[in-house]
């Protein structure tokens, strides 16, 4: 049984070159790597950071999973990008990061990192709308409604192919 | 249901007429013992500013103040800031009363505005409860953060920072962003109701 390793990178502030620079850093490691990137979509949703899928493309990438933890992405960036052969996430509305709350990006790193040989891609991809819908819930009995609502979006907006 | 709130919906009561027999006082009493935190205040200055300071979830504010200003007045004010906030608009003057719909269409479009006769029968708490319905859970809890001292706190929209009193301010932005969670949240809680049901 073996794990997956899970890389973070949080591009918000990235150059497109800084961002291109940190992919080709990573593309050797692939096989059994999942990569989440946060930073900004696009109102049309075919972009990243700036960054087309072709441009993604590459930089030569070939992780198992690729989520890209941004606005838009799951219109259509990761369709594009799904088509390659990569199993990609993106969310089709708004996501909203609240920068002292780290909790729903360490949900998909949780269920990412503990997906095995014997579990499908989409099978650990929906672990972790299950473990937003927790972490909403409880947000919810704590009276926490916005982070309820956040997170819940999150889990409502997620789409991969 | 929000009197099982553990934080009680907040009622500010702008009534001028004061005493324990007025209006104001004697509404105040009545929905205090049905859980709500109420306030009642009788001067336009002390009103505005409670508006501005502090949160609160319904206003109920008499029509005819007495004074140059009237509860249409104070209407417009809130929806300066909040085009979600319920507002009561309660009078006993029979002039208001018999004016044509035609004089209430700009308060009825500006957002949850419910109309109160003072000589009504209609129980005044039942109206209360029907404004506490269409309180916008995301913003209360957003106005409460706020209220806490979490004003300045931010979150990050696709590059851009928003504060939690900037998100607070009626604009296309940030009420088509409250209405995207808002929908998310009744979501969660069709979902949450469900599995309670199942697992009954």
């Amino acid at each position: 049984m073996i794990d997956m390793k899970v890389s973070t990178i949080d591009a918000s502030s990235m150059s497109s070159r800084q961002i291109r620079k940190a992919l080709s850093e990573i593309r050797n490691e692939c096989n059994d790597t999942a990569l989440i990137l946060i930073g900004h979509g696009s109102e049309s949703g075919t972009e990243f950071m700036n960054l087309s899928s072709t441009q993604i493309l590459e930089c030569n990438i070939r992780p198992a999973i690729l989520w890209f933890f941004a606005c838009n992405c799951g219109k259509f960036l990761v369709r594009d990008i799904a088509a390659k052969g990569i199993t990609t996430v993106g969310h089709i509305c708004n996501v909203i990061i609240d920068r002292e709350d780290t909790s729903a990006i360490e949900a998909i790193e949780e269920t990412l990192a503990n997906t095995d040989s014997n579990t499908s891609h989409h099978q650990s991809i929906e672990s972790t709308r299950t473990k937003w819908f927790i972490l909403a819930s409880n947000h919810f009995i704590n009276k926490k409604f916005f982070s309820a609502a956040i997170t819940n979006q999150l889990r409502l907006s997620m789409r991969y192919y | 249901m929000p009197n099982n709130d553990a934080l009680p919906y907040k009622i500010l009561i702008f009534d001028d007429q004061i005493g324990i027999d007025s209006w104001g006082e004697v509404t105040a009493t009545q929905i205090r013992q049905e859980g709500f935190d109420v306030t009642h205040v009788s001067d336009w200055t002390t009103a505005t500013e409670f508006i501005s300071s502090r949160h609160v979830d319904i206003v109920v504010v008499d029509l005819d103040l007495n004074i140059r200003e009237t509860g249409f007045d104070l209407l417009k004010i809130i929806r300066e800031r909040n085009q979600a906030l319920p507002v009561i608009l309660a009078t006993g003057n029979e002039t208001y009363l018999d004016r044509p719909i035609a004089g209430y269409v700009d308060a009825l479009a500006s957002g949850p505005v419910m109309f109160y006769s003072k000589n009504s029968e209609v129980n005044f708490t039942d109206q209360i409860i029907e404004a506490a319905n269409r309180v916008d859970p995301v913003r209360r809890s957003l106005s409460l953060m706020s209220e806490a001292g979490m004003g300045e706190k931010e979150f990050e929209i696709d590059g851009i920072s928003y504060t939690v009193d900037e998100l607070l301010i009626s604009s296309r932005r940030t009420d088509e962003l409250i209405r995207g969670l808002r929908e998310s949240l009744q979501a969660l809680i069709l979902e949450m109701s469900s599995n309670a049901h199942r697992n009954l």
